[in-house]
């Protein structure tokens, strides 16, 4: 009987996607570049190893993109249910950022437009960051008028939360950074996430019939070890946070 | 078969077993109902806090708008009215009334701040809606988990054998859900042009 709700426990079903392995950076809507991820993702991971050890800290800041059909469908996110089932901060220190994408076509080419923003506050986070100043920082970045790089916004809405975190929260004297470094730094990478990440050469060799198995094995071990050891399974995870539904909704018409 | 001895010790174990079963069953139906009660006490005083601060906001709010028109004056004492219902909520109903009136006026309140240049220009409208945003955003969540640590508790109770212990042991057969009016509790969403 135990063992049978264990099993119909673990099996109950989650009602949005599990975060992806890196976490601080969930792209469901896949509209960012590789290296916004890659940045994201590293700032997220020396924020929480940074401010693990501070009072009220271990603070997470997370960033999840969706595409939706129509702008009713967005009411079928719950940005509090989102949060808590990904258990975002150490002590319900964290930030969860939602945008919301919607299709468009426009010569016959489909585009996705920024439509949302929704950004959720951990329980504890509350007494450190206001609505109020999530707003500014959304309006300044997200959906300012300096900028139409969708990838520039978003890491320069990074930035500024990082920023009000470190300086507001934990006292850090300042958080610089410089966007144009960013900017460059898309440039430099090239988006690689729609290539194959096998190498079709590597897969016609384990296929082939010329190569032996032992060259076959000594080809594809290497790979499996690199993923079990120190890849695949070396994952970022929630905190066990939980939130309370403060934050902000941000709705372009 | 069995000799007289033997059949006073089956008995006797059989019946051991059965108090032992009952006591357990007993001792984890009563710590399920102390949980599920508390659960309801904690998210009741987690909607009593949301409460007092969306209190103290609008009296910020008032106290920041001044010079209200003559026809704004009916949304003024409709605040107060609130406010006034608020502080003397005794009653869980009582306390339901009056978060369903505060939250009535306050979104009245915010259409009338839209209308004076000084504030909606300054941009400092847009901040306070993101704060009301939030708060009744806060309300909603906290309503909807006393709402749902309700339904646990009431489903609980009335399943079998926790029937007979909310019984034996004086738990209420049933709590109140936290009820509001339709669309009195609809959160605020900014939107841009």
């Amino acid at each position: 009987m135990f063992t049978l709700l264990t099993v119909l426990l673990a099996c109950k079903k989650d009602e949005y996607p599990r975060p992806t392995s890196a976490f601080y950076i969930n792209d469901y809507a896949n509209i960012l570049y590789e290296a916004t991820r890659d940045s994201i993702r590293r700032e997220g991971e020396r924020l929480y190893e940074n401010t693990q050890d501070e009072i009220d800290g271990g603070t997470q800041l997370v960033i999840a993109t969706f595409e939706v059909e129509e702008l009713d469908d967005i009411a079928s996110y719950d940005k509090t249910d989102l949060y808590r089932q990904w258990r975002i901060g150490d002590d319900d220190m964290g930030i969860l950022v939602i945008l919301f994408f919607k299709p468009y076509i426009e010569n016959e080419i489909e585009y996705l437009e920024l439509v949302e923003t929704q950004i959720e506050l951990g329980y504890r986070m509350e007494q450190y960051i206001s609505p109020a100043q999530l707003g500014v920082i959304i309006d300044n970045t997200l959906y300012s008028d300096t900028t139409d790089d969708l990838d520039l916004a978003v890491m320069h809405m990074e930035y500024e939360l990082l920023s009000a975190i470190y300086v507001d929260i934990y006292g850090y004297e300042s958080f610089d950074y410089d966007m144009s470094v960013f900017e460059q730094y898309l440039i430099d990478n090239p988006d690689t996430s729609y290539d194959d990440p096998i190498p079709m050469s590597l897969i016609i060799f384990l296929l082939s019939p010329f190569s032996t198995w032992g060259e076959k094995l000594s080809a594809i071990l290497p790979i499996l070890f690199i993923f079990f050891a120190g890849g695949g399974f070396i994952l970022n995870k929630g905190g066990g946070g939980s939130s309370g539904g403060a934050g902000i909704f941000r709705r372009r018409r | 078969m069995f000799k007289g001895k033997q059949v006073v010790i089956i008995i006797s174990a059989v019946l051991a077993l059965l108090v032992l079963i009952v006591g357990i069953s007993l001792i984890t139906g009563y710590n399920g109902l102390v949980n599920l009660d508390e659960d309801i006490n904690s998210k009741y005083s987690q909607i009593e806090v949301r409460l007092q601060e969306r209190h103290d906001k609008i009296g910020q709010i008032v106290a920041s708008v001044q010079g209200l028109q003559d026809h704004e004056l009916a949304v003024y004492q409709a605040i107060v009215d609130a406010r006034t219902a608020y502080a003397n909520a005794n009653t869980q109903d009582e306390l339901i009334a009056a978060d369903a009136l505060e939250a009535v006026a306050l979104a009245n309140l915010l259409v009338v701040m839209e209308n004076y240049p000084s504030i909606a220009a300054a941009g400092s409208y847009y901040l306070l809606i993101d704060e009301v945003s939030s708060m009744e955003s806060t309300l909603a969540v906290a309503r909807r988990d006393y709402n749902e640590a309700v339904e646990d508790y009431n489903a609980s109770v009335r399943r079998f054998p926790r029937v007979l212990y909310a019984g034996l042991f004086g738990f209420d057969k049933s709590v109140d859900y936290w009820k509001m009016n339709d669309g009195a509790d609809e959160v605020p969403v900014i939107e841009f042009d």
